[in-house]
């Protein structure tokens, strides 16, 4: 009873937000590996549907935006097969916030502290 | 239409059967769900009355094996199935089309009762032709519904990276790199633009036409996961030989490359390799365009060769960053046609239909909302396309779009693959259905574009879009001034015609401009049309309209 206590808790804390006395700067990965991917799967899915979403090998290495948009299905010569569409693309942000790496979700206020990641600060 | 079974099972096989990729489509109506009914009493089985059409409403998710538990991209609530049969699926399915098919008058009303509910969903389309012979809807198929909404990050796919250009899929076959993402497997292997397949862990790419050869190559460029790795060996366009080890990974995609301004006896002509139509391009774009604005570009070329579409506000995004306020004026990017039985109010969402404008501020693609950011422009009225049969629908209603403000539009490379169409995807018992609900015409009214635009020098017909017609050119890099397209766009805004090309010849630097040299006119260029995929493949589209909403607090 008592780990379902703590788990539940944790659990809102990941999804209600991370609050730190630093200023968050945009950032992007450094390290990180099997364990923060679960996070980011668990977190993102949270908001955008689904039990798992496919993320690059290199995700959130390269640039501090993230965007989650529908799978789009391909033709056998690689063109999409919504080719005109309207479908909405879910924006993702890492900041870094004194040692904290957390990946916020914008448009829902909602972030999450990626235990056991480590980011780096990069210039807007 | 491409059988799902067919993608999914067997990519690349004997010389009878064509080379394909990277899954969806087919038309197989695979009901998802775990079977085991709602426990509700089924209902008696629908009749048919020739000419007679229930409202859909009263039909839908009625399922021969409705799916129960709860639905993970619906907030966990109960999936809508209830208990029916299959004469309800296929009831609603002809219901559906009467309504919203954009052709409902052209589809065959037939008994549903000897067909399965694929298979009829399969006839429930328009069987007349295009002024080509070709048939008038390609764009008719199905995917499983679970299927349909996993979500990726921005263009993920599993690979190596590598942006193919097929060109024979039977023996001798032939499949070309058309570019490589950066920070990929390929790319850090040194493969480049234009290096042709020639063996996978030592199988005879080109000739091999054994099972186990063709399972192997199948799995080698088709990866099922990442972590699996195959030796394989390419040759260059100058014909050099590589021999790589390449691991599968999930590779992002980066939508716009090769941004850069080439200063020409044209004066400063900006160049951009656009890729996608996904939200990710929108703020490259951007940085696109403000270096063309620092540099004062004179010229723009906007390569689109290999650009499928995607979000269609994103086109007319970037037909504003283009031209800007005073040449758009008061006019729009398109106007969207349903069927005539809604001529003023979209069937499915039941908004009133407006066009869509030349968005002119950046969007938040989540949202579906406008920002109060202004986008950049360019303010010119002149605008050069590089295309081939890879150009598709949004890319098309881009071309469209500024054609029907005037602006001119010089295409140089291959007729692009004719989308005008698009749908509304529609789930029914676990199977998401794609039919043509809807085209989109230009501020002059043109819409009708189904075999694509074409470049013409002496343009006759409407698609027909002046420029230079001419073969893509794997022996140069993108954005390299002397590949065949980019150099022929730069010779054109140089001199207000194509040049003259010696068929046969590879790159622009190899190209003869005298006079006295044979002009690539049309039948050269067909001949030397290797990669056309239109006549290997039916080629599908859809596209969703969702009026986007101004920035809250805006009015």
């Amino acid at each position: 009873m008592k780990s379902l206590t703590i788990l539940t808790l944790s659990s809102m804390l990941l999804l209600t937000g991370c609050q730190s006395g630093a200023a968050a700067e945009p950032a992007v990965l450094v390290a990180g590996g099997a364990e923060v991917r679960q996070q980011l799967n668990a977190f993102i899915t949270s908001i955008v549907g689904g039990n798992t979403v496919t993320l690059a090998d290199d995700v959130l290495q390269q640039s501090p935006e993230l965007f989650i948009e529908q799978r789009m299905p391909l033709d056998s010569q690689g063109r999409p097969l919504d080719g005109r569409h309207q479908l909405p693309s879910y924006r993702f942000v890492l900041v870094k916030a004194g040692d904290s790496c957390i990946l916020q979700h914008p448009g829902s206020g909602k972030s999450v502290r990626l235990n056991g990641a480590r980011c780096q600060a990069v210039a807007r | 239409m491409i059988s799902k079974k067919s993608l999914t099972m067997s990519l690349l096989s004997l010389s009878v059967i064509t080379l394909a990729a990277c899954g969806g489509g087919g038309s197989g109506g695979a009901t998802g769900g775990s079977g085991g009914g709602s426990g509700n009493t089924t209902p008696t089985a629908p009749t048919w009355v020739a000419g007679q059409f229930p409202a859909e409403s009263t039909l839908k998710n009625f399922c021969q094996t409705p799916r129960t538990g709860t639905d993970p991209f619906n907030s966990n609530r109960p999936y809508p199935d209830r208990a029916g049969t299959a004469m309800h699926e296929k009831m609603w399915l002809r219901s559906w089309t009467n309504n919203t098919y954009l052709w409902y008058r052209e589809v065959v009303d037939r008994d549903p009762a000897p067909y399965s509910v694929a298979q009829y969903f399969n006839l429930l389309k328009t069987e007349q032709l295009t002024d080509s012979g070709t048939p008038k809807d390609n764009f008719h198929f199905t995917e499983n519904t679970a299927e349909y909404q996993q979500q990726t990050q921005a263009g993920v796919s599993a690979g190596y990276g590598i942006r193919w250009s097929f060109g024979l899929n039977t023996p001798p076959r032939e499949l070309t790199i058309a570019y490589t993402e950066p920070n990929s497997p390929a790319a850090n292997a040194g493969l480049l633009r234009g290096d042709k397949l020639l063996s996978v862990n030592g199988v005879d790419f080109v000739n091999d036409n054994t099972q186990a050869g063709v399972d192997l190559l199948n799995r080698a460029l088709f990866p099922s996961a990442t972590g699996q790795s195959f030796d394989f060996v390419f040759e260059s366009a100058a014909g050099v030989r590589k021999a790589v080890s390449m691991t599968s990974a999930n590779v992002a995609a980066s939508p716009v490359q090769n941004v850069r301004v080439l200063d020409t006896f044209a004066g400063k002509v900006g160049y951009v390799q656009f890729n996608s139509h996904i939200a990710l391009a929108q703020q490259q774009l951007i940085s696109a365009v403000n270096q063309f604005a620092d540099a004062n570009i004179d010229e723009l070329v906007i390569d689109l060769r290999y650009n499928g579409g995607g979000l269609l506000t994103l086109a007319s995004q970037l037909g504003y960053m283009v031209t800007g306020p005073n040449i758009i004026q008061d006019s729009f990017f398109e106007r969207t046609i349903f069927n005539d039985k809604h001529p003023n109010t979209n069937p499915v969402t039941g908004q009133t239909l407006a066009p869509v404008p030349f968005y002119s501020k950046v969007i938040d693609y989540e949202a579906g909302r406008l920002t109060d950011t202004d986008l950049p422009s360019l303010n010119l009225s002149r605008v050069f396309i590089l295309s081939t049969g890879n150009t598709c629908s949004a890319s098309e209603a881009f071309i469209n779009g500024l054609r029907g403000i005037d602006v001119e539009v010089i295409l140089i490379g291959d007729q692009t693959c004719g989308k005008p169409y698009g749908f509304y995807p529609t789930d029914n018992c676990g199977t998401t259905y794609f039919t043509i609900q809807f085209t989109g015409v230009n501020a002059k009214g043109f819409g009708e574009y189904a075999d694509g635009f074409i470049p013409k020098t002496n343009p006759m017909f409407q698609a027909d879009v002046k420029g230079c017609p001419l073969a893509d050119d794997f022996s140069k890099q993108l954005g390299d001034p002397t590949e065949r397209l980019l150099g022929a766009a730069v010779y054109y805004a140089q001199n207000d015609r194509c040049p003259m090309v010696e068929a046969g010849s590879a790159g622009f630097g190899s190209l003869q401009m005298s006079e006295n040299h044979a002009r690539m006119d049309d039948e050269a260029v067909g001949k030397m049309r290797l990669l056309d995929p239109r006549y290997q493949d039916i080629l599908f589209n859809n596209k969703l309209m969702t009026e986007l909403q101004p920035a809250e607090g805006n009015p």
